[in-house]
This record gives structure tokens, sequence and C-alpha cells, in this order.
């Protein structure tokens, strides 16, 4: 409105700077703006987790042991006594913290591959190619099972794992995007004023073929998430007493009768945080890519 | 037809072979002497007490001295004679252990698959012919779905159904087919908490490849012959719907049998997913790897059917 008058007024309104009228336009679809405020929400209570929770993630209080939710401890206490919300609050930390090295770790993996193997072509492509088809046919969490057993649990065992079970589909994004590119008139350009491959791959190809891939990290984060609260769930991905939001749920699991609330109240969380990176992710590919737009 | 079948198996072998060598290369990683990863802890335990001695000659029984390239090649003609090893822990063949779980698992997972399919084309024809709420609700159901773990959906259902309701059992296995009315009332929850979101995403395609050929010329010509609205829907126009669903099916598969490790766990299903996460635990490689073995043929076998069942529903599909 206010746009239109000043308009009439014969007043000219100053554009707004590229990058804000971008970030506006983003939040503009109300399923992104309500997905952006929830998942902000979630990062601060990851970053400033000390600050915010009540309680320490492992402060014990046997006399306190297995209560129900109250103004002091709003969503009951454990087995031995620890605050839930608090374990929640710092779970965020961690559960976070696994997701985006994770997702860091399969683009650093699938990155180069898919660049060297679309780049490259024959022996190379036919390797990889033959490598992602095997692993991206597999059940997800029967590798990620196989790659534990292997590297052992632990908060950096599993995001190691997380990462492995998902770079080919960084790989063969990345490769795709690479065999267009690699024609294309300002590549032969560089190639023709004498680049060598490497900074074509690095200054001409990777910049142009980053979009999609920064779609496919935000789709990821939530799988990543997911990938590690089943594990940890299992007992075989990151061990008590570090908090998870999917070891909470496993230390609530026995004691369900008695304050159901462990297991249900990280569940929430869980929802929250993918269901907001998923809803994020498609507004993102929707803007980055609009001949996509809502198609799923 | 039978040439296409032996060829597109005969194709699979690269992925068999890939998911093999990194098997044998986990095997090969795993921290410490090599030789743990196939006898285990404990063996490795009594043999140690016996010198460095017995330990090399148990090595050398293994073939484990032998250069890698050979040692790859005699565990890919093991697999091919089905021999996967014994359990570290119950010192059993992998095998006979996972033939003694395979069936409860199968159950479960057919049963689950086969409920995903008519319920989810079921309610997606409704939601074809009846947009609106359904509409709605089903992309709701689905977008959920896929942000939600199946593990805790099975934990609500748990402290709803069985704790606060007393309806259903909470865990445990009975067979359904020796026992059908206490069979049932055990698969109840694992089946909803297994295909609960596979069949939303059955529906939405359903409904959205039906929407699509309800628009076509010939099913206005079906209509314009006097045919009653189910003969149209059912003969003319889901049939030639159903070949992107078939290709959602194919692919819920993979999602299926993750899901059976953890709502095993949930429910204390004694199957092959408990027994993954069993060998997981106590780093049982043998079992592991079997499992993963497993689970390509699976779904090497699932990508065939799905492949074979497109030129059943679609003559002009050819197979060469």
């Amino acid at each position: 409105m206010a746009a239109e008058s000043a308009i009439d007024l014969g007043l000219r309104v100053p554009p707004a700077h590229p990058r804000i009228a971008a970030v506006r336009a983003f939040f503009l679809d109300p399923k992104a703006a309500v997905a952006g405020f929830i998942l902000g929400i979630l990062i601060i209570l990851a970053v400033f987790a000390p600050w915010i929770a009540p309680a320490g993630f492992n402060d014990q209080d046997t006399a306190a042991s297995l209560l129900q939710p109250s103004a002091e401890h709003p969503l009951g206490t454990d087995r031995l006594g620890r605050d839930i919300l608090s374990r929640i609050i710092y779970g965020a930390r961690i559960s976070l913290r696994v997701g985006f090295i994770a997702v860091g770790i399969a683009g650093a993996i699938g990155l180069p591959m898919g660049l060297i193997a679309g780049y490259a072509g024959r022996w190379p492509d036919e390797i990889l190619m033959r490598l992602t088809d095997a692993m991206i046919a597999f059940p997800n969490l029967i590798f990620l099972l196989g790659v534990v057993a292997v590297l052992g649990p632990g908060v950096t065992n599993v995001m190691i794992a997380i990462g492995i079970s998902s770079f080919p589909v960084y790989a063969r994004l990345i490769r795709a995007q690479t065999l267009s590119l690699k024609e294309r008139d300002f590549v032969l350009a560089a190639r023709a004023l004498g680049a060598s491959n490497r900074r074509i791959l690095a200054q001409h190809i990777l910049p142009n073929a980053f979009q999609p891939i920064i779609v496919q990290a935000s789709l990821a984060l939530g799988s990543a998430v997911l990938a590690e609260a089943a594990l940890s769930f299992l007992g075989i991905g990151i061990l008590p007493p570090t908090p998870t939001w999917g070891v909470i749920i496993a230390d609530g699991f026995p004691v369900i009768r008695k304050n159901p609330w462990i297991s249900i109240a990280p569940g929430f969380f869980i929802v929250a945080f993918v269901l907001s990176v998923n809803l994020l992710g498609d507004r993102l590919r929707d803007v980055l890519d609009p001949r996509l737009r809502g198609t799923r | 037809m039978a040439r296409y079948i032996l060829r597109r198996l005969l194709n699979s072998l690269p992925v068999f072979l890939i998911v093999s060598l990194l098997a044998f290369a986990g095997q090969q990683l795993v921290p410490g002497d090599p030789i743990l990863a196939i006898i285990g802890q404990g063996e490795f335990a009594e043999l140690a007490s016996g010198g460095a001695q017995a330990i090399e000659a148990r090595r050398h029984e293994l073939g484990l001295d032998r250069p890698v390239i050979l040692q790859y090649l005699s565990y890919l003609e093991r697999l091919a004679h089905g021999d996967f090893g014994r359990s570290f822990v119950t010192k059993e063949p992998v095998l006979q252990m996972i033939g003694e779980r395979l069936p409860i698992t199968l159950k479960l997972s057919l049963i689950t698959f086969t409920v995903n399919i008519l319920l989810g084309i079921a309610l997606g024809v409704v939601a074809a012919l009846r947009p609106g709420m359904t509409d709605f609700a089903a992309t709701t159901w689905a977008v959920l779905g896929v942000a939600t773990p199946n593990f805790w959906v099975a934990i609500l259902l748990i402290i709803v159904f069985s704790i606060n309701l007393g309806w259903l059992p909470t865990s445990g296995w009975v067979d359904p087919f020796t026992d059908p009315v206490d069979g049932i009332k055990h698969l109840i929850l694992p089946v909803i908490s297994l295909g609960l979101f596979g069949s939303a995403t059955i529906m939405r395609q359903t409904r959205s490849a039906l929407l699509e050929v309800l628009r076509q010329d010939y099913v206005t010509t079906a209509r314009a012959k006097g045919l009653q609205e189910s003969r149209v829907v059912i003969r003319h126009a889901l049939k030639n719907a159903m070949l992107p669903v078939m290709t959602i099916i194919g692919l819920s598969l993979a999602g299926l049998i993750a899901g059976s490790v953890l709502i095993e766990r949930v429910f204390a299903i004694p199957g092959v997913g408990r027994m993954a996460i069993d060998a997981t635990t106590f780093r049982d490689y043998p079992v592991i790897q079997a499992i993963v073995l497993m689970s390509t043929g699976a779904i090497v076998v699932a990508n065939l059917v799905t492949d074979v069942a497109y030129g059943y529903l679609d003559p002009r599909i050819q197979y060469q």
C-alpha cells in the first residue's frame, strides 16, 4: 500500500538491496516463514543451550526420579532424576551438530567425486556410477548398521557413517551438472584461453553447479537427523549419557508407563526440525528453479 | 521374457560385486587385527592364550596370510556356496540363524506391504474421485510422514492403544497363520507404524496418476458408451494409472526393510531386523555382512519384479 501511494504521489521509493529483496521474497510463502521461525528457535536452543536449559543435561537427583511434568520440571524427569526439558535442549545441540557435519562430510566426499566423474568421463565415471547405483539402491539403515559395526558407536563415527551413506546423491547431482556445464560456451572459452582443468572445475563449473547442491543439502539435513535418531534409539549410535533426541526417546522407552513424556517430547522436536528443513528446502528449490514450482 | 529376466539378473551382478567388495573392505577395516572380524573376540582370546603361534596357525588356516585379492576371491567363492561364516556370539552358522528369523520378518513385511498397497490405492481412488478435504488430508499425511520417525509413531501407538486403552498387546510375536486372532492382535500396531506413511505415498501417487488418466479421450469414450462409472474407473482408468504407482511401490520395499529393523526393536519381534541390531551391538561382523548382502538381493529382485509388472500393466512396453 505504501509503495502504491508513493507512486501515486509521484515519489520514487528506493528499491531494496537485491539480497534483502531475495530473502523477503523467500519468506513470502507462509509455510517457509513458519518453517524459518521454527528452525530459528531450534538453532537458538542449540547454540545457547547452557544459558536456556533450566538444568545441566546430566544433573542427577535420584530423589526426583521419574517425576511427572510440573512447574519445576515442565516435561518431568527420567530414571536418574534428570530434567527432560534440559536434556532435550542440550540434545538439540548434538542432534543438529551431527546433522550439519554429516551433510558436510557427504558433500566433501560427493562433490569432488561427482566433479571428476562428470568432467573426466570414461572409466572414472563408469566406476562412480556403478558404486553410486549400488549404494543408492541399498536400504539406508542397513548400510548404516554395517558402517557402525565397522567403526563402532560414538558421535564422530555416527557423523562419518551418515556422511558416507549419503554422499552418492551429491556425487550424482554434481556429475549431472558438470556433464551439461562442461560443454557450455564459457567453459570452452576458458579452455581456449588455456585455463587448467583444476581452474575450470573450481572457478567455472563448481560455482555454477552449486544451486541444486544447496537444495539437496537442506533436504539431507532432515534425513541426517532422522538417521542419527534411529541409530541412537537402537542403542548403536550415540550412547548415553550424551543427550541426543534419539537417545532420550530410547531412555524413556522402558518406562513409558511411568512417564511417557520422556519418549514423546523429543519426537516433537525431531518432527519440527525435519519438517521445517524439508519445507525450507522445497521453498529453496522453488525459488532457485521456478520450473519445478509445485512439483514434488 | 525369460531372457530379459536372465539378462537383468546378470546386469545386477556388478551391484552384488560392489556390495561384496564393500563388505569385504569393511572386514579389513575393522580396528585391530583383521582376523578379529572373522573369528571374533572370543576365539581370538582363546587362541591368544595359546601364544602367537596359535594365532598365526589359525591365520594360515583361514588364508589371511595370502594377498588381499586372493582373499577376496575365496571370500566370493564362499559366498557363492552360501557360506556366510559363523556368528561370533552364538557360534551357529549365519545362514541357519537368518533362516530361523527370516520367516517372521517376511511375514511382517509382506503383510505391511499388502496393507500399504490396498489401502494406498483404495484411498488414492477415493481422493481422485472426491477432491477437497481428502486431498488436503493426504498431502498433510504424506508431508508429515517423511518427517516423522516410525519408531516414535510406534511408541505413541503403544502408549495410546496398549497402555491407556488396553486394547492391544505392547510387544511380542504370534504367528498369524497358526493363531489368527492373537496373531492379528500382535500385528496391528507394528503394521500401522511400519506402513502408515508408506501407504500415504502410494495414495498420493495413485491420486495424481488417476486424475491424469481420467482426462484422457478413451475414458470419455468409455463413459459415452454408457459404461458404469465403477467399470470406467477400475477397468479403463486405474490399470493405466498404475505404472507410476508401481515405481513407488517398488521403491517402498527398501524403506520397508529398513523400517522393520526399528519396528522389530520397538515391539520385541524376533526377526532379522532385531538380529541385525544385536549383531551391530556385539560387532558380530559375519551376521551383519550376510544381512547387508541379502538386503541387496531383496532390492535387486524387487526392482526386477517392478520392471516385469510394467509390461503386464502396459503391453506397449517390450522386453528386449
